[in-house]
């Protein structure tokens, strides 16, 4: 949805703000939310029904004369779609990229993280993971207590040692991993809304570059 | 699809046309158009925003607010009694538009048999 609302945004940058550009835009808005919400309720995916209404949004020229409207104002004027469009294709295509790059960077973000971790560990968040692992060492501590005094052999109960550490650090799931996991799924989430922002304006560049190739055909 | 140049003026008649039956808004509008041409005519959103400018401004519609439904209040149309007038005026125009149209292109048409 935020990428219907980044198109139609976007084709109405530029504009004034008059309460008569804003109704105008809020009912095409209106409109085409509840065609994108249709086609969503019939079974299409996300990226055939932006594709749909978009494809059905029509001509901010003929708007923009019907209302009076001064179109080179618009986002749409013109010879510079082409550019705008090529510019836009590029800054999707990056922030594509770069959606699909940040889970592996914030992955190894997340290990150097972890190797400093103890840096910055005055703050809230890293007491609290700090806290969580001081009462996993004290559960383990416990256990190898129990474990290593029914035990006679030396060898055997540091291996029970070893293995208790690491797992009480690295599993099932660390707290700290956690942590930098929901900053990864954060950044993923960014990344993907600048995508669908960068789309949406190459897309609404795409039509105005094709409604400025009709108009010159016509002409 | 049809082109919308070929249909330019006669927007604002289906529009009336669909008003006729009672009233209704944007999204609907441009749905019973689309059923009501066989799904052959999808009216654009900016072109349909248009109409409804234009048919408000010259007084053939009236806009009103709809209760909210799920969250949503929608702007209605309801077409005044100078938009009836207007949209028998338009199917006058039409018929006989059509009828002139009709004596060029089945010439063509028998022009396209005899070639045969």
């Amino acid at each position: 949805m935020s990428k219907l609302s980044a198109y139609i945004d976007n084709m109405f940058i530029g504009l004034p703000e008059t309460d008569e550009v804003l109704e105008a835009k809020r009912i095409i808005q209106e409109n085409m939310t509840e065609k994108y919400e249709d086609l969503l309720a019939q079974g299409k995916n996300e990226a055939e029904a932006f594709g749909t209404v978009a494809g059905e949004f029509g001509s901010m020229e003929e708007l923009c004369d019907e209302m009076g409207w001064d179109f080179s104002r618009s986002s749409q004027g013109s010879s510079d779609a082409r550019s705008t469009f090529s510019s836009a294709s590029a800054q999707f295509k990056d922030a594509a990229s770069q959606a699909a790059n940040t889970a592996e960077q914030a992955v190894g973000e997340s290990v150097d993280e972890m190797k400093s971790w103890w840096r910055t560990w005055n703050s809230r968040e890293n007491r609290r993971i700090l806290g969580t692992l001081i009462v996993r060492y004290l559960a383990a501590a416990i256990i190898i207590w129990i474990l290593t005094s029914l035990l006679t052999n030396s060898a055997a109960s540091i291996l029970i040692i070893g293995a208790a550490v690491l797992f009480v650090s690295f599993y099932p799931r660390s707290p700290l991993y956690v942590y930098k996991e929901r900053e990864a799924k954060e950044a993923a989430k960014k990344a993907e809304d600048e995508a669908a922002q960068a789309e949406a304006q190459a897309v609404a560049a795409a039509i105005a570059a094709t409604n400025s190739t009709d108009k010159e055909k016509s002409e | 699809m049809i082109s919308s140049d070929v249909l330019r003026g006669y927007n604002d008649t289906m529009i009336l046309a669909v008003l006729l039956d009672g009233d209704s808004y944007g999204y609907e509008i441009s749905k019973e158009i689309s059923r009501r041409s066989n799904h052959v005519y999808a009216i654009k959103e900016t072109t349909l925003y248009s109409a409804f400018n234009r048919l408000e401004k010259n007084g053939l519609v009236e806009t009103y607010y709809g209760d909210k439904t799920q969250g949503k209040r929608r702007t209605y149309l309801r077409v005044t009694q100078e938009g009836r007038e207007y949209y028998e005026g338009k199917c006058k125009e039409w018929a006989i538009t059509k009828e002139l149209v009709d004596q060029f292109t089945q010439e063509q048409e028998v022009k396209g048999e005899s070639d045969e």
